[in-house]
């Protein structure tokens, strides 16, 4: 299923229910269901924040095959930003050191199987694999 | 749906979905804990990394006063992303 949001945070309670509808049509239990939300925001969000100078809609797929959660996310008007680049991320610091932000990228790392970027003619497509429990 | 609410001065309680369009309703709350505080994640079912920066935020004020959050609860999904994110490190967790 696919579906086309607003540039705007205020899409989140619209996408959250588009990801339950999925969840539960195909029975998606809680922790891919948690798993899928989490990288939709992020990318979403990322893409909300980083991209200002695009009106477009971003769309959202989302997909089950053979056991796996397939997500897509695409900016339609964009510049490169290849989220596949590791972070840089020191989780290590103390809390003195730590930094707000920059954080929700190198956690849907960490939490899917695979991610590709492709970045054609000014249009990002960002693909993520997680497989299920 | 998202809700955080203070029921005393020291705790308070989340539930719902806390994600980034909850970001300032949250903050109208922690920001006002000036000493040290215990949050319950009972009812919180998801929490995103525009969550984890408030509470973050809100630890490194409190730590300058030698005081800090205290998190309850936690459900195992939360408590994943917070074991990736390292905050089981720099967060009091019960």
């Amino acid at each position: 299923m696919e579906k086309k949001f607003k540039r705007e945070i205020n899409s989140l309670k619209k996408i959250f229910s588009f990801v339950d509808e999925f969840a539960s049509k195909n029975k998606i239990g809680k922790s891919g269901k948690f798993t899928t939300r989490f990288v939709v925001e992020e990318l979403f969000t990322n893409m909300v924040k980083y991209n200002t100078a695009s009106l477009k809609d971003i769309s959202i797929g989302l997909g089950l095959k053979k056991n796996k959660i397939i997500m897509k996310l695409i900016d339609y008007e964009s510049k490169p930003f290849d989220i596949t680049r590791p972070r840089n991320i020191d989780i290590k610091q103390s809390l003195k050191e730590r930094k707000a932000g920059g954080l929700g990228i190198h956690l849907v790392q960490l939490m899917v199987d695979k991610i590709t970027y492709q970045h054609v003619k000014g249009r990002s497509q960002i693909t993520v694999i997680k497989n299920m429990e | 749906m998202f809700n955080v609410k203070m029921v005393d001065p020291g705790k308070i309680v989340l539930s719902g979905r806390f994600d980034a369009s909850q970001v300032e309703k949250a903050k109208g709350i922690f920001n006002k804990i000036n000493s040290t505080c215990t949050v319950d994640f009972n009812d919180l079912e998801y929490i995103s990394s525009a969550g984890l920066g408030v509470l973050l935020l809100t630890q490194k004020r409190l730590s300058e006063s030698g005081n800090g959050l205290k998190l309850t609860n936690i459900n195992k999904h939360i408590r994943d992303v917070f074991r990736y994110a390292g905050f089981d490190k720099i967060f009091k967790i019960e």
